[in-house]
This record gives C-alpha cells, sequence and structure tokens, in this order.
C-alpha cells in the first residue's frame, strides 16, 4: 500500500492522509494506490501539509506501517525520548519501530 | 564579554520584523515552500524529521545569565522544556512551531541573541576553546578574534552564498580543546619573536568524509589576519565545487588541489585582499598577554562608524568587548 505523509505547516507535526483529512496517527492513515501526488499538489496548494510525499508500507493487524524506519520513527516521535512521543505511556512502543 | 552596539541591535531587530513578515505570508499562502525554504533557513529554521528546528547562535560559546535564563523560559514557553546544545556551542530546539519562530527571535534579541547564519551555505557561528579567556595556557583571548570574525563575517556580501556550509574555530593554546583542526578554517593564535598572529590550518571537517586540516600558513601576523581568513574564503568560493553537495566543502577543494597549490593561490589572493584595507589598526588589535604594552584603548567613537563593515568600527567594537571581558 502506499501512504501520503508531511508536516503540518503551522505546527511541523508529521501528519497522515486520511481520506478526509490528516492525521497525527499512522493507524488512520489510507491507501492512496496512485492518486498520492494528485492528493499531495491539492493539499500542499490549500497549506494543509508541507513537504507531502508518498511512501510505501504494509497493511498490519496494528494498521498500516511505513517499510522504511525513518517514516516508522516519524510515526512514533523520537525513540530516545519515549516520553515525547505519541505513546508516551507504553514502555514498548519502540519495539514497534524495530 | 561583548555587549551588542545600537548597529548589532538595530539589524537584530530589522532581522525578526524581516522574518515576522515572511512567516505570516508563508501562513498566508503568499508565498510557497520552496520560497520560503531558503528565508527561514537563513534563520536556522529547519523543518526535520518530528517537527520544526531552530538553531540559536551562541558566539564562541560565551553566554552571560540573562542570556542563559531567556534559553531555559523559550525552552520552557515554546518547546518541551529542553534544548539541545550543539558540539559547536549552539543550542537547539526542536520542537518548535512556525508561528512561534518569530515571537522567539523577538525574544532572543532582547538578550543581544538571534539565529542569524546559524543555517545555510554561508559562514557559520565561530567556535572556540570553552576554556577561551580563562585558560592558563592561552597565549592570549581569543575571544575578540572571534568576534572580529563574526563582525566581519555577519551579512558578508561576498560569502553569503558559499558552496557550502563554512564552520570557524579560533583557540589559543597547544592544546586543541575546540577541535579546532576538523573545522574549514582552524586558527590557532600563537606569538613568534613578541609578536601575536594566528597558524592557519584549512580544510578539515568530519561527516561522512571526516579529514584533519592541514597547516596552510605557519604564522599569519595579527594585524594580516582578516585579509589572511578573506583569502582564503575567496579561493574556496571561487573554485569549490557546488554541482555535488558531498563534494562542496573546501575539505574536498583542497584534497583535490592539494594543500601547497591551495596555499600559493591564497597568496595570491591575500595580496590583492590586503589592500582592500579590512585589518582593524595594530595599534588596536586584541593583544597577547605578553604584549599588553601594545594595547592602545584609545576607543573610535561609534558615531564615527558608518556601517558594520567598516574596520575602524569593527575593531572598535571589538576592542571594547575586550576590555569588558
Amino acid at each position: 500500500m502506499k501512504l501520503l505523509t508531511g508536516n503540518d505547516l503551522p505546527t511541523g507535526d508529521v501528519t497522515w492522509w486520511t481520506g478526509e483529512g490528516w492525521s497525527r496517527h499512522v493507524q488512520e492513515a489510507v491507501d492512496v494506490g496512485d492518486q498520492g501526488e494528485a492528493i499531495a499538489r491539492a493539499e500542499e496548494g490549500a497549506r494543509r501539509v508541507n513537504a507531502p510525499y508518498v511512501i510505501d508500507a504494509t497493511l498490519t493487524e496494528e494498521g498500516p506501517r511505513p517499510a522504511h524506519i525513518k517514516d516508522r520513527v516519524r510515526a512514533l516521535g523520537p525513540t530516545v525520548r519515549l516520553d515525547l512521543t505519541l505513546k508516551p505511556a507504553d514502555p514498548a512502543a519502540g519495539n514497534w519501530v524495530i | 564579554m561583548y555587549k551588542y552596539d545600537q548597529y548589532d541591535q538595530a539589524i537584530v531587530d530589522a532581522r525578526v520584523a524581516e522574518f515576522r513578515d515572511q512567516v505570516t505570508r508563508r501562513l498566508a499562502g503568499q508565498i510557497t515552500e520552496d520560497q520560503f525554504k531558503p528565508l527561514r533557513l537563513m534563520n536556522g529554521l529547519y523543518l526535520q524529521l518530528h517537527a520544526y528546528m531552530l538553531r540559536v547562535a551562541v558566539p564562541y560559546g560565551t553566554l552571560d545569565g540573562r542570556q542563559m535564563r531567556m534559553l531555559g523560559h523559550i525552552a520552557r514557553k515554546y518547546d518541551r522544556g529542553y534544548g539541545h546544545f550543539t558540539t559547536r556551542q549552539n543550542i537547539q530546539y526542536n520542537w518548535i512551531k512556525l508561528s512561534d519562530a518569530p515571537d522567539i527571535l523577538a525574544d532572543l534579541a532582547t538578550v543581544e541573541m538571534h539565529a542569524i547564519q546559524t543555517s545555510g551555505n554561508c559562514i557559520r557561528n565561530i567556535s572556540s576553546d570553552q576554556y577561551a579567556g580563562a585558560a592558563a595556557d592561552e597565549v592570549a583571548d581569543p575571544r575578540p578574534w572571534a568576534e572580529l570574525l563574526r563582525q566581519w563575517s555577519t551579512f558578508h556580501p561576498e560569502f553569503s552564498y558559499l558552496p557550502r556550509k563554512f564552520k570557524i574555530a579560533v583557540i589559543a593554546a597547544d592544546e586543541d580543546r575546540a577541535a579546532m583542526r576538523l573545522h574549514d578554517i582552524g586558527i590557532q593564535l600563537v606569538e613568534r619573536d613578541g609578536k601575536l598572529g594566528g597558524r592557519i590550518f584549512v580544510g578539515g571537517g568530519m561527516g561522512r568524509t571526516p579529514m584533519v586540516a592541514p597547516e596552510i600558513k605557519d604564522f599569519v601576523g595579527a594585524e594580516d589576519l582578516l585579509s589572511y581568513v578573506e583569502a582564503c574564503l575567496r579561493v574556496y568560493n571561487r573554485y569549490g565545487r557546488r554541482d555535488n553537495i558531498y563534494k562542496a566543502r573546501i575539505k574536498i577543494l583542497i584534497h583535490e588541489l592539494g594543500a601547497d597549490e591551495y596555499r600559493r593561490q591564497v597568496e595570491e589572493e591575500f595580496k590583492l585582499v590586503k589592500a582592500l584595507g579590512i585589518d582593524p589598526p595594530l595599534s588596536r588589535c586584541p593583544p597577547s598577554r605578553q604584549a599588553q604594552a601594545m594595547w592602545s584603548i584609545a576607543a573610535t567613537p561609534i558615531s564615527r562608524c558608518g556601517s558594520t563593515r567598516t574596520s575602524s568600527c569593527t575593531s572598535s567594537r571589538v576592542m571594547r568587548s575586550s576590555i569588558s571581558a
């Protein structure tokens, strides 16, 4: 599957295209198929996302899993500071990245 | 410690206002990211893996309590309660909101700090020995020389679009506590026959192609130091590669040319640069500890300084920093 990701323009937060808008949670991302580039252009033009790009991912029981570790780190947050990630209460959250 | 004069403050305040306008236009969609990116990078604002990152310059690693408290205030108010001091004596905030960036720069300006030239292909913050001015093994205080280089390099029109970023370190001891030879230019202040000058190392670096800088000149007198550094930059600016980011640093140029050929070109260029008169008058050069008698404390009145680029203005400002250090 293909995911569309980027950063929120005002905050810089990592965001994922949900089919209707942008979410900070990769689990809510949807397969954009071959429409990623077109969506990216439209959304960037509307300033709803900054620096968007399409990535490869696989669909798992937990939801979409980016193929590249860089994007898994982006999806979770800094692995050196789990308290600053999207799952600060989960001490095993970093395992998902590996 | 160096204190801003009216020109420093005016320059920094103007830059804050300019960047506030640029951010406003970006958020309003009046400029694209492609147009905005070089503008934010000129103000130290990156878009990194998780968020925007702002790098703030700490000139040659010198901070006073008021400035340190402001850095803490920024970490608490605009970030997540912390900042990251870098190996080159800057501080980075990793969770900055774009809309907050102008307010942060305005707060920094109130304590004589900024993020100018902490990014981009220009001369970055000048770094020095962490014990600068306090170490017993120094022949002189390197901070006034670092300040001189800071003022010379700030908004230098010729060196704002170098092939790649450019880092300079100044030390004044035999023990290299600033990793000076891993910089694009490393200057070791030395004394020879009672005269202050510098050993010049060019072409060091880290990253994917780490290199220890070769010595390009074993002694440049204090009266020629700024001109010699300018000559080093000019040769790089002319012949450094701009077609390949991985081969654009000066270390690659010197490796390819050879230190001898680079030195020859710098010496030729130096003759031209010297005629421009950018060096401060020797009587106002920051002194070595063994040459205090050379030191003149007759400051050039600030009102006579028409530009931050003139040697008389630069030298007088540096001298005041040395006096109050």
